[in-house]
């Protein structure tokens, strides 16, 4: 029997309605995976083996009698422990929800399981999807699959190392800052943030309102767009969704596309170190000899985005996180006397220093003296970097920057807080503008990945999914004749 | 320029509803003033005239849709994650002194 957990998530399901393998052989040989590896990985929070293996030998069952079937049938996804299953717990990395079972189901779950997918485990995150190394994690600290000893970037570390260590072909991850992307960018792996609104959030941990976006990780441009298109389904839910029409994205990939025009903001990569640039100038001297103009763009004002950025999603997750308050289904400290010990003590002993952190910092740019100087004029910027960022993508078609400055850093080696936050530098205008933005392989340094970032207009999706696809085939095609 | 000393990161964790122990204040503190020193720059940004963008959607349409009823959860699945309860309420200590 080959091996299984090699295979993209095409190749599994289609093999799959092939009779080539069952479900039951595709649920084993990952469940196989992580039972020998994560407990080096520590990619997962929870593992659904039972539940698995059942829907795979009903799968099995479904397909013997010719029964219709599922769009995604027999692919195992594993969900950042953000997003709900119904009857199974979330604890967003936390603490202060280590009890919690979500009584009901997340739009994009409830569309992976009428798609029949095997929905194989939890993966870990930065608490409450607050950081970008997955080592604010109340649980464990994951291992980036390609390097020992280096982070898989965060916030959706668990769910990018999972898909890089072959514990399944896709994942789900939520992106507010960069928290799919950089984590792409760290494990080699495709990571889609997509239009603010095209995915519904319901049923996902609210962490900033007006910047999270679920979005799929994956090995391969096909199963990105796949994953994509499937849990696009329109939500009635959640009040942000567009309730789009579904896009088949995965069968347009190589059609070819009369939008040829590149902006980057060279200004903008001034700092960037050596090695990362010259991956990066790589990529766009590809995209040159496919036809590409490359146009210097001003985005100038983007050396605000992580000031802009860190009042606005603090404020938002002040207001989110006053709902972990011990008393209707947060954890409550058992010893707390008066009401407001069981709020004050239940907070502070069962969230993290990051998430306090956070917290505090969103309660002072909200409070009384304080809210015009930083709220207010963190979201007039939003407003400015919106119109920019609009009015470029009106004379390009697509923005390019490195996802992140630098590959994968070591657990542990970045301490300042400051410092960390500024990983985001690059992934962060796209979630305050809401344009859709992808991160796909562009290299190697030191046997760790480098993501390019694309940026496009808004919805179109589908051109980035293109263009990303071109890079890929070169890449393979250069892998091939190293 | 927002002056970060422990006076102030407790009164934020008053108004956040965190008690906060010694070390941990002092943590904050440091932290804070990194944080904010940078997020200063935004005051240079010269913004009249400027409206605030709290979501992108403003331009974006965001459709409405049909009033209709859906089936509730029970009592029972919104219950089954509260702390502490007795006879499906919510219970909590004392709050009228003297009761």
């Amino acid at each position: 029997m080959q091996n299984l957990t090699k295979k993209s998530a095409k190749e599994l399901h289609e093999g799959f309605l092939k009779k080539e393998w069952t479900a039951v052989e595709i649920a084993k040989a990952h469940l196989q995976a992580i039972d020998e590896n994560d407990n080096q990985i520590q990619s997962f929070l929870a593992v659904f083996s039972d539940k698995t293996l059942a829907k795979a030998v009903h799968l099995d069952q479904k397909l013997a009698r010719n029964e219709p079937m599922g769009k995604m049938a027999g692919v195992p996804i594993a969900v950042k422990d953000n997003i709900h299953i119904r009857g199974e717990k979330t604890t967003a990395a936390s603490k202060i929800l280590q009890d919690y079972v979500a009584p009901f189901s997340a739009t994009v779950v409830e569309a992976l399981e009428d798609a029949d997918a095997l929905l194989i485990g939890k993966t870990n995150l930065d608490e409450f999807a607050m950081g970008s190394s997955t080592e604010h994690s109340a649980y464990k600290v994951t291992q980036n699959p390609l390097k020992e000893g280096y982070t898989p970037g965060g916030s959706s570390g668990g769910s990018a190392a999972a898909v890089a260590a072959h514990f399944a072909p896709l994942s789900l991850g939520s992106d507010t800052g960069g928290s799919i992307r950089q984590p792409a960018s760290f494990t080699g792996l495709i990571g889609m943030k997509p239009t603010y609104g095209r995915v519904s959030r319901y049923g996902l941990i609210a962490f900033g309102s007006s910047l999270d976006q679920i979005g799929p990780f994956s090995r391969t441009v096909y199963d990105n767009a796949w994953l994509l298109e499937t849990i696009s389904a329109p939500c009635k839910k959640d009040p942000t969704n567009l309730r789009l029409a579904q896009i088949n994205y995965k069968n347009q990939l190589d059609s070819s596309s009369p939008k040829k025009k590149i902006g980057v903001p060279f200004q903008f990569l001034k700092k960037l170190e050596p090695r990362v640039r010259q991956h990066f100038d790589h990529a766009l001297a590809h995209y040159k000899e496919l036809g590409y103009e490359i146009q210097d763009i001003d985005l100038s004002i983007l050396e605000h985005s992580v000031s802009v950025y860190y009042v606005l999603a603090t404020a938002e997750a002040s207001a989110n996180l006053a709902r972990y308050d011990g008393i209707t289904f947060s954890k409550r400290n058992p010893e707390a006397k008066t009401l407001e010990e069981v709020y004050d003590s239940s907070r502070s002993i069962y969230l993290g220093h990051e998430v306090k952190q956070r917290i505090l910092l969103g309660t002072m740019v909200l409070s009384q003296g304080k809210m015009d100087e930083y709220y207010m004029q963190a979201a007039r910027v939003r407003q400015m970097m919106k119109h920019t960022v609009d009015q470029i993508l009106k004379e390009v078609h697509f923005i390019m920057t490195p996802t992140s400055p630098n590959t994968a850093f070591r657990i542990g080696g970045i301490k300042d807080p400051l410092t960390m936050y500024l990983q985001d530098i690059y992934t962060i205008f796209a979630n305050l503008t809401g344009h859709p933005a992808i991160s796909i392989p562009m290299g190697m340094e030191d046997g760790l990945p480098l993501g390019l970032q694309i940026v496009a207009p808004y919805h179109q999706e589908m051109d980035l999914y293109r263009v990303s696809r071109q890079l890929e085939v070169a890449n393979k095609h250069h892998l091939t004749h190293k | 320029m927002s002056h970060v000393d422990a006076a102030f990161v407790e009164r934020l964790s008053k108004l956040a509803r965190i008690s906060l122990k010694k070390d941990e204040i002092h943590r904050l503190e440091e932290n804070l003033e990194k944080i904010l020193k940078h997020i200063d720059q935004l005051q240079q940004v010269d913004t009249k005239g400027v409206e605030p963008c709290f979501s992108v959607q403003q331009d974006l349409i965001c459709p409405f849709f049909e009033d209709e009823s859906q089936p509730p959860m029970t009592r029972t699945e919104l219950m089954q994650n509260t702390p502490d309860s007795i006879s499906g309420f919510i219970r909590v200590p004392t709050v009228i002194k003297g009761a």
